[in-house]
Formats: structure tokens, C-alpha cells, sequence
């Protein structure tokens, strides 16, 4: 997923990409195996996902890479020790025009890593290092599970994408349901990622209510907290986001407004920092898709909003797989969008 | 042998045709069944627990065992009925929802690739909980719940 990128050369792509392929043929030649099945020893669950991307800017280098590889494990054991690990390599290897071969930019990543007690089966406390429940796009966003291969700038520029700390989910019993969850992390993150395009909070609160209608309809909103790392900002967000199936559309937004205080005002050129975007994802032919996407977005830091717009196509022949084929348009600021044409193939396993 | 003999065999093999018959009934009407281990403490289900079974919002039986939901593959016939009896949307939906949900740390269920190795599993395993087409023999495990249901005579 193309958001950010930050040099740092690391041996560790050979031993994940080696672990990657190993559960990848041992889950080929498993009975009854799908993409997206995993694989199951004993209490524990392995699992993963693979992104190679391409892309074609107006300006700037062309480029071909193993974006993301990703592993998981997941571990049930009783109603206290139930461990969940993902570790993912970025940039793992890129072809970029003019520079050929490169494997310097890749850079591991915690992505979670936490143990749930279940009190009840619907009470759940987390602790450790998770993604924020800010809107479904950041919980999720695993390539082959979303439509773009461009991610929307509201999902994820305003809040603290991860929570290092603890967390108290109250679950719904049945469908429809409302689920809720609060969380906090007292301190920084936990192993943080290499610097890029997001901002790193200390002293996050937060908390996440979503109504689910059924399988693939819900609302959400949430609110959070923090202080930005960078500035000693502190800033207070909403957000609202939803998905709802309609025939063969599906619809699907995320807004989020943040009020800014504290820091030096002088640095930044708006104190509310707000956007949003609308997806409409139409499935014309068998396991063909078209996507379209409009979003704008106003950073603090910029006087110019962000705006752009995207469509494109998705190949999905099952939900663990996905082809996308798309165009961005972008106008105004950047924020590490570029106009062009983007590619990818992911792959859940 | 006496009247009364005759009367008490003639009102047995009666109740047992009767037995029998709605039995047959059911098993005629149901295209799906959903079966469970004999050890279990549940004797019927409703859909709405077996919706929140399969979508890991019910994990444990009365008793405290752990359920097993047992899953067929993904290209199944009988998953696509399930699904559109169960949750009224397609197998691919489900699919999709067990995708996001492993993001969230729980295990997927278990698949089974046949009527009769879903069967075997549920014999065998302890709070395991399947489904298998109409026409499986069924032997050592629990008829919870005949889908579609039977509209009222």
C-alpha cells in the first residue's frame, strides 16, 4: 500500500520471504487448501499476505516492488493466553526506473503484537501493540482485502494508526449488533515505525462504537485523543465511517475532522485538520469490479486542500485474491499521492 | 394372543409409524442438517445462534465446551445454501468477513472437504459442530437444527 517509504537496508526479507514461501507451498499442499485458509498447528493459526505493486507516476520514476509481505500467527489457547503476532517487510525489493534493482528501502514492521484475556466471550482486554480502531480501512488494510491500491489520506493522517498498550472490547452476542471498544496507550509506541509520512503520538485515549447490520453493512464512529511526538500538539478527532451493500454496489466512506492546539501555531497553516472520501465499488461481470473514489483532505501543515480522485478495475476470483488496475488524479497538496497510473496483485495465504 | 395384546402392538407400531414419519418428514425437508458432537449439553439451536457460531460471537456451549465450527470448502455447493440460508448472503460474504476477522486475532473454522469426513469430525471431536447435505447417514452425532426450517403445518 503506497503511503510511505523510508530507506534502511535489512537481511531480514530473506528469512520472512523464505518463512512466507514455506507456509505458502505447505498450504498448497494441504487438503481442501484455499488462498486465505492459513495454516493450523496446533492452537496456533499462521497466516499472511503478499503486495507486489507497480507504478507508473506522470512524474516521477517508475517503479516495480514486493511492497508488502506479511505474516501472522495467531494463538488460542484458553480464556487468558491468546497471543497474536503480524511482522511485515515493506519495500522488501523494487525495481525503480533509472536505478534498477534495489533492496535498500525495505524496513520491517511491528504490526501487532498482543494477548487477549477473553472474560467473557464477548468481553475481550487486549494488551499490547494493535492497530487503532479508527475506522474499518485501518483495522483491515491488508491489500488483498481492500479495493485500492492507493489508500485513501482520511484513513489514516490524522490519528495514531497504532496503539501500544491496552485496549476493552465489549462485542455484540448477535447480528445486528453494536460493538464497542476503548483504548489507551500511556506512553509511545511500541517499536515505532521507520519515520515517513505519519506523525507518532504519545499519551493516545480513544474509543470505537460500529453498528453492524449483517455480514458486510456497518456504521462507525470513533473519537480519539493524543499528543503528537513531533510538535507537542494535542488534538482531539471524530471520525465517522461506514460500508453498505446495495446489489451489486457497495459503498463505502470515511470522514474525520481534528481540532489542534498546543504546539507552536505559527508551524502549522490551519488548526483543524479535516477530509473524507466516498468509494463506490460496482461488480459489472463474474468477479470483475470497477472502482471509483473521491476524496479530499485539509492537512494542518498545508495551505492547499488535497483532493483527488481515483477509478480503476479489480479482478478479485476469490476474497483472498485481488488484481487492481488503477488511475489517480491528484490536485493541490500531495501528501505522498501522485498522479498516475498503479498496479498490484495481492495475494492472502 | 389376547384383544388387549392386539390393541397395545397395533397402538406401538401406530406411535412408531408416526415417529418414523415425521422423521422421513424432516429429513425430506431439510436440504441442509446441522449436526454436533453427542457430547454436547445443547439438543436444538435457533439460526440466530447458529449465525453467531459461525461469525465467532458464540464460542463455548452451556456446558463450557469449546465450540468447533467445522466449515466446508470454499467452493462448495453446500457452503453456498448454508450461507444464503444462515446469513442470506452469499459464501463469498463470509469469506470476506473470516478474512477481516483473522486481522482481529480469531481462528477461522476448521474445513472439511466432504459430507462424510464432516461427519467423522464431529464424531470424534468434542463441541464440534458441522453441516451435511440431506441424505448422510446419521450416525453418533446430534440433528440440531434442519435448514430451511419447516414452515408450520
Amino acid at each position: 500500500m503506497k503511503i510511505h517509504g523510508s530507506p534502511g537496508s535489512k537481511g531480514y526479507f530473506r528469512l520472512l520471504t523464505a518463512i512466507s514461501m514455506a507456509c505458502m507451498v505447505f498450504c498448497r499442499s494441504a487438503q481442501a487448501y484455499d488462498f486465505g485458509d492459513g495454516y493450523d498447528l496446533g492452537n496456533f493459526h499462521f497466516s499472511g499476505y503478499s503486495n507486489i505493486e507497480l507504478e507508473f507516476p506522470h512524474h516521477g520514476n517508475d517503479a516495480l516492488s514486493l511492497d508488502e509481505l506479511s505474516l501472522f500467527a495467531a494463538g488460542k489457547f484458553n480464556r487468558y493466553f491468546n497471543p497474536f503476532l503480524e511482522v511485515e517487510v515493506t519495500k522488501a525489493a523494487a525495481w525503480e526506473g533509472g536505478r534498477g534493482l534495489q533492496f535498500d528501502q525495505s524496513h520491517l514492521e511491528l504490526e501487532w503484537l498482543y494477548n487477549d484475556f477473553e472474560f467473557t466471550e464477548n468481553d475481550t482486554l487486549r494488551i499490547g501493540k494493535m492497530l487503532t480502531p479508527v475506522g474499518e480501512w485501518n483495522r483491515i488494510h491488508a491489500e488483498p482485502l481492500v479495493w485500492t491500491t492507493i489508500r485513501p489520506v482520511s484513513t489514516y493522517y490524522s490519528f495514531s494508526e497504532f496503539t501500544s498498550g491496552l485496549s476493552y472490547r465489549r462485542q455484540s452476542a448477535s447480528t445486528p449488533g453494536l460493538n464497542w471498544e476503548i483504548y489507551t496507550q500511556p506512553g509511545g509506541e511500541l517499536l515505532r515505525k521507520p519515520d515517513g509520512l505519519q506523525k507518532n503520538y504519545h499519551d493516545v485515549v480513544g474509543v470505537n462504537v460500529d453498528y453492524s447490520l449483517n455480514l458486510s453493512e456497518k456504521f462507525g464512529i470513533s473519537g480519539q485523543y493524543a499528543k503528537v511526538d513531533e510538535t507537542g500538539e494535542e488534538q482531539r478527532l471524530l471520525s465517522i465511517d461506514g460500508q453498505f451493500p446495495w446489489k451489486q454496489l457497495k459503498l463505502e466512506f470515511q470522514a474525520t475532522a481534528a481540532n489542534i492546539s498546543g504546539g507552536r501555531p505559527s508551524m502549522r497553516a490551519h488548526d483543524n485538520e479535516w477530509g473524507g472520501y466516498l468509494q463506490l465499488v460496482h461488480n459489472f461481470y463474474g468477479h470483475w469490479n470497477v472502482v471509483g473514489r473521491a476524496e479530499y483532505f485539509q492537512a494542518r501543515e498545508y495551505q492547499e486542500s488535497n483532493r483527488n480522485a481515483l477509478i480503476g478495475l479489480v479482478y478479485r476470483p476469490s476474497p483472498a485474491v485481488a488484481y487492481k488496475f488503477q488511475y489517480l488524479s491528484n490536485h493541490g497538496a500531495k501528501l505522498d499521492m501522485a498522479s498516475g497510473f498503479y498496479g498490484s496483485i495481492a495475494l492472502l495465504f | 394372543m389376547s384383544s388387549a395384546s392386539r390393541i397395545y402392538i397395533a397402538r406401538f407400531m401406530l406411535l412408531a409409524a408416526i415417529v418414523l414419519g415425521m422423521t422421513w418428514g424432516n429429513e425430506l425437508n431439510a436440504d441442509v442438517l446441522v449436526i454436533a458432537n453427542p457430547g454436547i449439553s445443547v439438543e436444538q439451536l435457533t439460526v440466530e445462534q447458529l449465525s453467531a457460531i459461525y461469525l465467532a460471537k458464540m464460542k463455548t456451549w452451556p456446558d463450557g465446551k469449546k465450540i468447533i465450527p467445522v466449515n466446508r470448502e470454499a467452493n462448495s455447493e453446500i457452503r453456498a445454501e448454508f450461507s444464503g440460508m444462515v446469513f442470506k448472503e452469499p459464501p463469498e460474504a463470509l469469506a470476506d468477513y473470516w478474512a477481516k476477522l483473522k486481522f482481529k486475532g480469531e481462528k477461522p473454522p476448521l474445513i472439511q472437504e466432504s459430507d462424510n469426513s464432516a461427519l467423522l469430525f464431529v464424531q470424534r471431536i468434542p463441541g464440534a459442530i458441522a453441516y451435511v447435505g440431506k441424505g448422510t447417514p446419521l450416525n453418533g452425532v446430534k440433528v440440531l437444527l434442519s435448514l430451511p426450517l419447516k414452515q408450520p403445518q
